[in-house]
């Protein structure tokens, strides 16, 4: 535990527990995009110091103490997204896609400055210190209200907490695939921490306040999410819907811990870093050979590439919470916290989402093994260092699933410094 | 010495890893469950021979032992606890020798074999995981694993044109029945206090036993874990997934399911629910009158449903779900006799179901018609596989001498004082599933010859399978006494015939007469069973 920058950059726990998190998002996230396996990453120095901005962006986050280190943190992180999101110049989906997320990012970005400035007229300070001891000690009034709201309004947009998701879908379809997996897992966790610097340090005493906003709204993203991704055909979007219901189940691990430090949150964010890592290994990897991201294209894959498909149903169980993957105790610890806290409503939603959605999940695992390969199926060639990744992370799904412990640990380390 | 129960856990892993490593994947199999068959009754057979070892079944577990598995998310630390009493033995004995004949009766030629072989694996690892694990997240846990194998089995290896709705039709009805159990032991869980809380079942048990849960909690707790395992086990109104899944279900899967790991439900009620919340079924929405109708839907609406299937498979697949009527009147009874009753007829119901199914696939190989009114003589072609089906069939139905009759017997026997009414409609079951056994005998088998192109290849290994379950059937039903004495030590032990007396004390409305039948069953039961089982191993000591 330290300091630095007079208090405004934190060195605990869970700072490093993010950072290891974005440093090993990271490293796959390189190993996708490197030469010989991705054609969608034309210029690829660029597109590995973009990376380093965007980790190093995402590291800040892990640390911010202050608003303006936040601000100027996050933007790092969403500029570099803008040019990594539309990377595939030739793309015109890849091209869409990014100027749907500069759009709206920078509308979210200005509802967060905004809010700033809110807090900083209101309360005379930037750092969360100052805040905190103002909103401990003074009713909230109209001024603060709005602060925090569109504070909180910025961070749902990178989280993409319903009704802030609007984007993901297509970005997520647009972009890159190796982008695509740095969105899903770099860029969420990134949100969720800043989520977590915010509501577990100025906000903590608004407790009351906002909990009944979020249980809505981690309620309705759960349902969206489910809900939206059961008709999708495209397995990139299908992980954006997908990844909307994840961000409400991260949500509900706040919402049950009652904005004290969360050993939910870091469980169910590792599990599902390494799932959704793992599935979008594979499918990065093979996307191009294949001609595509559409359910179609990965028919019969079972027959052909036994191993690739295993650990795409691997990584698709383990997010649908079955145990014994991972994923099943994410889910189990924030049901349990959920519960225990009294939330039972939520706990509800969550059980309704996560049988809703088993069948957008079997989805994939039907278009591998029940349906027969095309005749044309092209071979599919992978380097070694792609399939030592990918079966590392099938592993690291199916060992976690059956020794929980080695995780849970890593999170009492984390919360305990 | 490690328990042979681990042991019964780690060869199908065993198996798992060396298909995945290209061993021959139905050799592996195999040879995993022959070798399963084995550890039980050679460690059995030892046990057997020790005196006093299957009396101890009366206060403790054999073969107890348990791996530290370290600091569970939210549980604390949790340990990998086997162990088995009269109640699950019976059970893992079921499962070792359906997944041998499940296995011997799977064609030879097998499409994706080593894929094939894997799940059915994984469904028996589970199986058997579930029923030896005293640890109420290993049980979970482990039921769990056969959820996707299923999946894939039915989607992939599956008949009939709807094999792909069926698939996950099953899966999502399943999971919706996990979850509803999960927020069940959330709320068990949730009733402990931190410091004592717990997942291991014997101290569960003690806990609550002395600690008993409020009413509406336990209320609570009963309608959550009843309409979940009344979902994997197919009681009356979640029963929609079951017959559709067994008739597309290729044979080994349709035998493992429909003989076994529908039973966990059964099983689990038995172990979890009775003796944590003994009272809750009395207290329960609608009390009594829920339940009757409940088992009354089961047995003759089920019934009366399976009468009108023309298809062999759909109307094993219905029969199969109405004879769960018989368990759920046994267990909602609740005195001792019919609860041996209940653990008798979940082997004997799950060896002659299983000799059904294995039956239906080997036919379904041989002719391309399933509709029962195009078939006919074909004991003509069949005739062991012919004599074998009148066998399960009179089994079935409850024929003395056979599986099911010891345990269908107790049963009506045990539920009359509390269920009069019920027990008469189940007796009309019996009825019921004579009228469509029976016809299917005659228009399968028997009468002329109606089908063109019988393919008449025999394979020696269903012929052998089908015959273990043969020898089963006749064995579990002439010498039921080997097990039902067991069975009621473990019982009294496990759902303390006195806990509930305990428990009714704590309220204050126990009155003497409340269960006499339990009181007073530890004598007469011995009476009937000796009465009706001549052969009772404990005249030769």
């Amino acid at each position: 535990m330290g300091a630095a920058l007079k208090g405004r950059y934190v060195w605990d726990g869970v700072a490093i527990f993010f950072k290891r998190l974005f440093l090993g998002c990271g490293f796959f996230v390189a190993l996708m995009a490197r030469k010989g396996e991705s054609k969608s990453i034309a210029q690829r120095s660029e597109f590995f110091i973009l990376t380093w901005f965007a980790i190093g962006g995402m590291g800040f986050l892990a640390s911010v103490q202050d608003l303006v280190t936040l601000f100027v943190a996050l933007e790092l992180v969403t500029v570099t997204f803008y040019i990594l999101v539309s990377f595939y110049r030739v793309n015109r989906f890849s091209i869409e896609a990014g100027v749907k997320y500069l759009v709206l990012g920078a509308l979210s970005s200005g509802c967060l400055v905004y809010g700033i400035v809110y807090l900083f007229g209101n309360t005379g300070g930037l750092r969360f210190s100052q805040i905190a001891s103002v909103i401990n000690t003074q009713p909230l009034n109209l001024g603060l209200g709005l602060g925090v709201l569109l504070l909180l309004v910025g961070v749902a947009f990178k989280v993409g907490l319903v009704p802030f998701h609007w984007w993901i879908p297509d970005v997520y379809q647009g972009a890159p695939t190796p982008v695509t997996a740095f969105l899903s897992v770099g860029s969420k966790a990134a949100g969720i921490v800043v989520l977590w610097r915010l509501l577990m340090g100025p906000l903590e005493s608004l407790v009351f306040v906002l909990t009944p906003v979020l249980v809505w709204v981690a309620a309705l993203s759960i349902l969206f999410g489910a809900l939206g991704a059961l008709a999708q055909r495209d397995v990139k979007r299908l992980m954006g819907y997908s990844s909307i219901s994840h961000a409400g189940f991260l949500l509900m691990g706040f919402i049950a811990y009652g904005f004290q430090p969360s050993g939910a949150v870091l469980f169910y964010l590792g599990v599902y870093a390494v799932a959704t890592l793992g599935i979008f290994m594979v499918i990065s990897l093979l996307s191009e050979s294949l001609g595509g991201t559409h359910l179609s294209c990965f028919y019969g894959l079972g027959q052909r590439h036994f191993g690739l498909a295993l650990a795409l149903v691997v990584g698709m169980v383990s997010l649908a919470g079955i145990p014994p993957l991972a994923g099943f105790w994410g889910k189990w610890m924030v049901f349990w916290s959920a519960w225990q806290a009294g939330y039972h409503f939520l706990v509800f939603v969550g059980a309704f989402g996560a049988v809703v959605s088993i069948y957008y999940y079997l989805a994939l695992v039907k278009s591998l093994f029940f349906e027969k390969a095309p005749q044309d199926m092209p071979a599919v060639r992978l380097g070694f260092f792609s399939h030592v990744a990918i079966y590392v992370l099938m592993l690291a799904s199916l060992a976690l699933g059956i020794f929980p412990g080695m995780l849970s640990h890593a999170v009492q380390l984390a919360l305990a410094h | 010495m490690i328990s042979p129960l681990f042991l019964l856990v780690a060869l199908p892993i065993f198996g798992l890893v060396a298909i995945i490593f290209r061993a021959p994947a139905r050799l592996t199999t195999l040879l995993v469950c022959v070798a399963n068959v084995l550890v039980v009754v050679v460690s059995g057979l030892q046990e057997f021979f020790k005196v006093h070892s299957f009396q101890v079944l009366s206060t403790h577990f054999l073969w107890e032992q348990s791996i530290p598995w370290g600091n569970l998310p939210g549980l604390g630390e949790v340990s990998f606890k086997v162990g088995v009493d009269g109640i699950s033995f019976p059970l893992v004995i079921l499962t070792v020798v359906v997944a041998l004949a499940a296995v011997l009766v799977t064609p030879p030629r097998v499409e994706r074999e080593r894929l094939f072989y894997g799940n059915l694996l994984l469904v028996i690892l589970g199986a058997l995981g579930a029923f030896v694990s005293l640890d109420l997240f290993f049980l979970y846990v482990f039921h769990e694993v056969a959820l996707i194998p299923t999946f894939l089995l039915i989607g992939m290896w599956g008949h009939g044109p709807r094999r792909v709705f069926v698939s996950y039709q099953t899966t999502i009805y399943l999971l919706a029945g996990s979850l509803a159990i999960l927020i069940g032991f959330l709320i068990l869980l949730n009733a402990m206090p931190a410091a004592h809380r717990t997942t291991d079942l014997v101290v569960l048990r003690e806990w609550f036993l002395n600690q008993p849960l409020s009413r509406s909690t336990q209320v609570q707790l009963y309608a959550w874990l009843l309409i979940g395992f009344g979902i994997l086990v197919g009681l009356f109104p979640f029963h929609g997934w079951a017959p559709p899944a067994y008739a597309a279900s290729p044979t080994g899967l349709a035998m493992l399911h429909a003989g076994v790991l529908k039973k966990f439900g059964i099983y689990a009620l038995l172990r979890i629910v009775l003796p944590l919340f003994p009272l809750a079924p009395r207290d329960f929405v609608f009390g009594e009158n829920l339940v009757s109708l409940l088992i009354v839907g089961n047995l003759l609406v089920i019934g009366w449903v399976t009468i009108a299937q023309r298809r062999l498979d759909q109307m094993l697949g219905f029969s199969s779900v109405m004879h769960m009527g018989y368990l759920f009147l046994g267990l909602f009874a609740a005195s001792q006799l019919s609860l041996s009753g209940v653990v008798l007829l979940m082997v004997g119901h799950g060896l002659s179901v299983s000799g059904l199914f294995a039956i239906n696939g080997v036919l379904r190989e041989k002719v391309d018609e399933g509709d029962m009114s195009r078939l006919g003589g074909l004991a003509k072609y069949f005739p062991f596989f012919s004599f074998a089906f009148v066998i399960f069939a009179l089994a079935s139905i409850g024929l003395p001498g056979l599986a099911n009759f010891p345990g269908e017997v107790l049963i009506f026997f045990g539920s009359w004082k509390r269920y009069p009414l019920v027990t008469i409609a189940a007796l009309f079951g019996v009825v019921i599933s004579s009228i469509y056994l029976l016809r299917a005998v005659r228009r399968v088998f028997f009468g002329s010859v109606a089908h063109e192109g019988v393919r008449r290849e025999i394979f020696l290994s269903s012929k052998i399978g089908i015959l273990i379950l043969l020898v089963s059937v006749l064995g579990w039903g002439l010498l039921p006494g080997l097990w039902s004495q067991k069975a009621n030590a473990s019982l009294s032990h496990w759902l303390g015939t006195d806990a509930l007396k305990v428990a009714m004390k704590k309220r204050g409305n126990f009155n003497g007469n409340e269960r006499s039948d339990v009181v007073a069953s530890a004598g007469s039961e011995l009476v009937g069973i000796r009465l009706f089982f001549v052969v009772d191993p404990s005249f030769f000591k």
